[in-house]
């Protein structure tokens, strides 16, 4: 079955055009900028100053109180999104795999930003930056976008956030919103990587994927664990109480990711693999600001 | 040690696919994950225990291993040495006297817990053990001989109805030691209370093993001793001998109550001190005569010996015809006697009544009559003996002191006015003799005659005077009606005792049987022996009826197995054939002997366990052999089970 089959397509048409409708005045392709300029929407006044273009004149202000004034509008720009998505191999777990989750989130995500005229970029990246689409805008790019996602596959032998992200910031590009979709197993730390994009004047938030066997594995006995990043092998005896803490492990972890997210004030959701694409976007909009003003 | 079943060592080839399987197992199942960061961090504080990790997995193959060999020797049914070199031999000697009722253990009486112990050592023989039963009463009683059939042996020891017989172990000893004579391996159980004499002795028995039941200060109160008879003096009387013990030591209250055919005669308060026998002769009078029953208004350990019961022979009226021109003295004397009915006449009757008395005062026909006869002061002489001249003032110079007749009476100061000479014409027996060898005072007695002579003049003298006078005329009368033959003794449990059974008269079932079988051969000059069979039916307390034989009208009887009222009865046609109508039989009174059956055994009455002392070999140790040795196998193989269980297979669900 294709990721990316018709019955997709409908439901992002359906998605960008809910998402315009709903958020209007906070979704992505009406993003004010911090510069006054030629916008239409009106910001304020200030005093006229020789050589000010006279079109700029508020004439109607000037017949009342016979002030010169000007008029001064917030300059409207096109969005930056890029689109971080991980390639590790831990992301290939799961029935059905994360990835397959992963990728239509960010098919789904790119089309709404490309209704909205903005721009997007698309990072995939496992210990550092796999694949890469430039960014890119219009709609008519989304099927170029498509094959590109579905021709990425899990791949490298580890996953480093902090690696790829040193990377990423190093390019000469416009600040934006990123997007981390990731099931965050970075033996590392992700911490480290969210920072850096911080400190870099990114706005970032998190889409955190697992799968319910991860949350509640059903293994017991002796057995050997086969770590699908490293491909390293452990041989353990999962007892009754090993596993009870592998499930607090687990549940710690996610409840120190997400309060990690809300006390930087980024945006976070996780949800697990097996959900529909579409129904984790209207969650991912109700819930959270994906891109602030 | 040998084994029953070496085939079943082939068992122990399952170790190979045990130890296969292990070599599989040590192959883990490799199961890909995400991430191991979380299994990391879980396993990284155990990897100081990686050596016993690896000993476990041994240690686990060790222990199914073991599981394994237990079981596949368990199924070889070894047997050690001792085991192997003869099969056991088992015999249950099985106490059932009164005492073994005693309610005083977890399973209710003392019998009843030996027939559990019983049914535990019958499920641990093995297949060549052989086990015989032996109930143990006044008797031994072979129950089941040498049998190694459970199922034989378990119906032998839930049949097995207890007894208030008393105990004797020798004959069971001695029948016991005959089963197990010349075998290496036979076994003696004694399951008693230890209520007998030679306890001790028994039980120390070479081959003897001892389990007791009961408890060493069970209470108990019974009735040890209870007859009755008529009294000797009063015809009407009748005297109780009781016994009471208090067998425990504290001291017991209770009331004594006698009821004869259901009226109360007595209640006596009894306070014993610990040990103490309450032994007593009591007086009571009743014409009538019936059941005499002893009740012990007291509930404990042992009922049996709280009743017991006693006949007391039935009076008859005496008819006692006087022939006499009138003599104040007789009449007032017969007139005196309970149950005389005194008839005066002037002639003598045509007939005697059966068991009536014809009296001839003076005045005597030549030919005395057959029956029972009393002549006082005879005149004339008659077919007996001759009368002479009269000798004035006799005096007595001898009496017959162990006759009946003379019972209670003196007449050596007795003074006689006069007396006739008197020559015998016949066999007399001589009650009394005056110094004149003149016979005051005899008897004669044939089959169809009874014959009782006064020679003494009762108008003058002071015999009539004399309370001599009422005894020697009560006792002349006993005689004559054969009272004294009326005591009934009580029989106690277990014992046995000749009756006679010719007043049951037996009808058509009474057969008439040569002593020796006709034969052709039979030498001609043997004498013909001809013995008299009669059935005899025997019905007990419990309304249960067995058909006895009785020889020549004397019926051996006993021993008794229950306290209570036997009663004999002829077995009739109609009983055999029941073809006649009830009304019928209804109809014919039909007679019975009743016997009282009463335990009196102090014996048995005493619930007390003795102690067992070192020489007795106790049942306990040599119970444990009693469980063969692939029982502990497949005990330890479950305990080895578990234990694998608990280290490597539980599983619990949060």
């Amino acid at each position: 079955m294709p990721l990316f089959d018709t019955d997709f397509l409908k439901k992002l048409e359906y998605l960008a055009i809910v998402s315009r409708r709903v958020f209007r005045g906070q979704l992505l392709a009406q993003q004010r900028t911090r510069q006054l300029g030629t916008g239409i929407e009106f910001a304020d006044h200030r005093d006229y100053t020789p050589g000010d273009d006279f079109r700029h004149i508020d004439w109607s202000l000037y017949a009342r109180h016979d002030e010169l004034l000007l008029k001064r509008f917030q300059e409207e720009e096109d969005l930056h999104l890029y689109l971080m998505l991980d390639c590790s191999p831990s992301m290939g777990f799961g029935t059905p795999p994360k990835f397959d989750l992963a990728r239509q989130m960010t098919a789904a995500l790119a089309y709404m930003a490309l209704s909205n005229l903005d721009r997007i970029a698309i990072i995939g990246f496992a210990d550092s930056i796999l694949a890469d689409y430039p960014l890119t805008r219009g709609k008519a790019q989304i099927l170029g976008l498509m094959r590109f996602l579905e021709n990425l596959h899990p791949a490298g032998h580890d996953t480093s956030l902090t690696a790829m992200v040193q990377g990423f910031v190093r390019r000469q590009q416009r600040r934006g919103v990123v997007i981390v979709i990731s099931d965050l197993f970075d033996p590392h730390g992700f911490q480290e990587g969210l920072n850096i994009l911080r400190h870099h004047q990114y706005e970032p938030h998190v889409l955190q994927l697992f799968d319910h066997k991860e949350a509640d594995p059903p293994l017991r006995g002796e057995l050997e664990l086969l770590d699908m990043e490293t491909n390293t092998v452990n041989k353990v005896t999962i007892t009754e109480r090993g596993l009870k803490q592998y499930k607090k492990l687990f549940s710690d972890f996610m409840e120190q990711v997400e309060r990690y997210c809300r006390q930087y004030g980024m945006g976070y959701t996780a949800s697990p693999g097996d959900v529909p694409f579409d129904a984790l976007i209207l969650r991912m909009l109700r819930e959270s600001n994906v891109v602030k003003n | 040690m040998s084994l029953t079943s070496p085939a079943a060592l082939f068992w122990f080839l399952l170790a190979i696919p045990i130890v296969i399987f292990y070599l599989l197992k040590i192959r883990l199942r490799r199961v890909p994950v995400s991430t191991t960061m979380f299994w990391n961090q879980i396993y990284e504080e155990k990897k100081p225990r990686s050596i016993w990790q690896q000993l476990r997995h041994l240690l686990s193959l060790l222990l199914q291993l073991l599981f394994l060999a237990l079981l596949a020797l368990a199924l070889t049914d070894p047997l050690f040495f001792w085991e192997t070199n003869q099969k056991r031999r088992l015999v249950i000697l099985l106490d059932r006297s009164a005492s073994m009722q005693a309610n005083d253990t977890s399973e209710g009486s003392r019998l009843e817990a030996a027939k559990v112990d019983i049914h535990d050592m019958i499920r641990t023989l093995r297949s060549r053990d052989d086990m015989a039963l032996i109930a143990v009463g006044a008797t031994a009683e072979v129950v089941t001989g040498l049998t190694g059939h459970h199922r034989t042996l378990h119906q032998a020891v839930d049949g097995l109805e207890p007894t208030d017989q008393p105990t004797d172990f020798r004959e069971a000893l001695k029948l016991a030691n005959s089963l197990i004579e010349g075998h290496p391996n036979g076994e003696i159980v004694l399951m008693t209370d230890g209520g007998f004499d030679d306890f001790e002795n028994v039980a120390a028995t070479e081959h003897v093993v001892s389990q007791l039941y009961g408890e060493p200060d069970t209470a108990n109160v019974g009735i040890t001793q209870f007859q009755i008879r008529r009294n000797l003096i009063d015809p009407v009387g009748y005297e109780v001998l009781v016994e009471v013990i208090n067998q425990s030591s504290e001291p017991a209250e209770t009331r004594l109550e006698m009821e004869l055919e259901g009226d109360i005669v007595d209640v006596i308060p009894l306070k014993l001190e610990p040990d103490e026998t309450w032994s007593k002769v009591l007086e009571y009078t009743s014409p009538t005569g019936g059941i005499l029953t002893a009740l012990l208004d007291k509930e404990d350990a042992l009922a049996s010996d709280n009743e017991a019961y006693a006949i007391l022979s039935t009076l008859q009226p005496q008819k006692v015809i006087l022939v006499s021109e009138g003599n104040r003295f007789l009449e007032q004397v017969f007139n005196a006697i309970p149950l005389v009915e005194l008839e005066i006449v002037a002639k003598q009757p045509e007939t005697i009544p059966e068991n009536g008395v014809l009296v001839f005062h003076r005045k005597t026909p030549e030919v005395l009559p057959t029956g029972n006869v009393l002549v006082i002061e005879p005149e004339s002489t008659t077919d007996l003996w001759t009368v002479g001249e009269t000798e004035s003032s006799p005096l007595i110079a001898a009496q017959d002191k162990e006759s009946k007749l003379m019972a209670h009476v003196r007449l050596d100061n007795v003074l006689l006015s006069e007396a006739r000479k008197i020559e015998p014409k016949t066999e007399i027996e001589e009650l009394a003799t005056s110094v004149e060898e003149i016979p005051i005072y005899f008897s004669h007695e044939t089959d169809q005659q009874k014959v009782i002579v006064l020679n003494a003049s009762l108008d003058e003298g002071d015999l009539p005077l004399r309370t001599a006078f009422p005894i020697l005329m009560s006792n002349a009368l006993n005689w004559f009606s054969g009272a004294e033959s009326e005591f009934l003794e009580s029989l106690a449990t277990g014992a046995v005792r000749k009756v006679d059974v010719s007043e049951l008269e037996p009808d058509s079932t009474t057969i008439d049987l040569p002593k020796k079988p006709d034969s052709a051969e039979e030498p001609s000059g043997s004498e013909r022996v001809t013995r008299k069979l009669t059935s005899i039916s025997l019905t007990g307390p419990q309304e249960h009826a067995e058909e006895l034989i009785a020889q020549d009208e004397q019926l051996w009887l006993g021993p008794l197995n229950h306290v209570g009222l036997w009663k004999l009865s002829p077995v009739t046609q109609e009983k055999k054939t029941e073809t006649t109508s009830i009304e019928n039989t209804a109809s014919v009174p039909i007679p019975q002997i009743e016997i009282a059956c009463n335990l009196a055994n102090s014996q048995e009455s005493n619930l007390r366990t003795p102690e067992l002392t070192d020489s007795v070999q106790k049942l306990q140790q040599a119970g444990f052999s009693f469980s063969p040795f692939w029982f502990y196998l497949i005990l330890f193989a479950t305990i080895f089970s578990c234990v694998e269980w608990y280290l490597y297979q539980r599983r619990w669900v949060d």
